[in-house]
């Protein structure tokens, strides 16, 4: 299904267990999807130089990445033979064991969303301006570079 | 012509604002990093991108939006 119509894709705070199995329960009413494909980003709770990092602090250019979400949907339902896709990443502080960014993809046969779910990912690390703060439990922070 | 500059993530941390207004005499994207990197020298030892309406812009483009927006490398996910 495509939609001109650019979303929101940010919601403040972590991504919560509740939120992603609603978002599950929902396509049950979808009988043509057999395959889904989930991807979720935790916070890690890297150690940095004997410290700990106690959460990340997301901030996005907001307009341009909700742009650039919405072209990496387009292109994903060019490329793959997908029946929806979802993406959702959070703003603000997710603490570590949180979850920050959240891609549901589902399609009537599974090698589809395999393939699909791993160039979504990737793009959004890659081409999305949304910037981490690792903030360390002494409250002193860096800044989070994607490897 | 006055344009907005915006700053986002360690960029915001180097100069102390999130966004301020800014006399541009020069031309291209090269003028305006120079004008930034004379306020903020710190600037020069960052990897940063230019924005305008949105699209990422390479050296030497002629900048004719009114605002700008630095962009440091991305850590989205």
């Amino acid at each position: 299904m495509k939609d001109k119509k650019i979303k929101n894709v940010f919601k403040d705070g972590p991504i919560s267990a509740d939120f992603i199995a609603n978002s599950i329960a929902k396509h049950q009413a979808k009988t043509n999807i057999g395959a889904h494909n989930i991807f979720l980003g935790q916070v890690r709770a890297d150690k940095i130089d004997g410290k700990t990092v106690s959460a990340i602090e997301y901030t996005a250019y907001e307009e341009m990445a909700n742009t650039k979400f919405h072209e990496i949907r387009e292109a994903t339902f060019e490329k793959f033979d997908l029946t929806c896709m979802h993406i959702y990443h959070s703003l603000g502080t997710v603490k570590a064991g949180e979850i920050c960014l959240f891609v549901f993809v589902s399609s009537p046969r599974r090698k589809e969303v395999y393939k699909a779910l791993e160039y979504v990912v990737d793009t959004i690390k890659t081409e999305v301006p949304i910037f981490g703060k690792e903030v360390f439990e002494d409250e002193t922070h860096q800044w989070k570079v994607n490897s | 012509m006055e344009i907005t500059v915006k700053y986002f993530g360690m960029l915001a941390d180097i100069t102390a604002c999130g966004e301020e207004i800014i006399d541009f005499k020069g031309r291209t994207s090269t003028d305006l990093i120079d004008v930034l990197c004379f306020m903020y020298p710190h600037l020069k030892k960052t990897s940063f991108k230019i924005a305008q309406n949105q699209i990422i812009i390479q050296n030497n483009e002629v900048v004719s939006a009114n605002e700008i927006v630095l962009l440091p490398p991305f850590s989205g996910g």
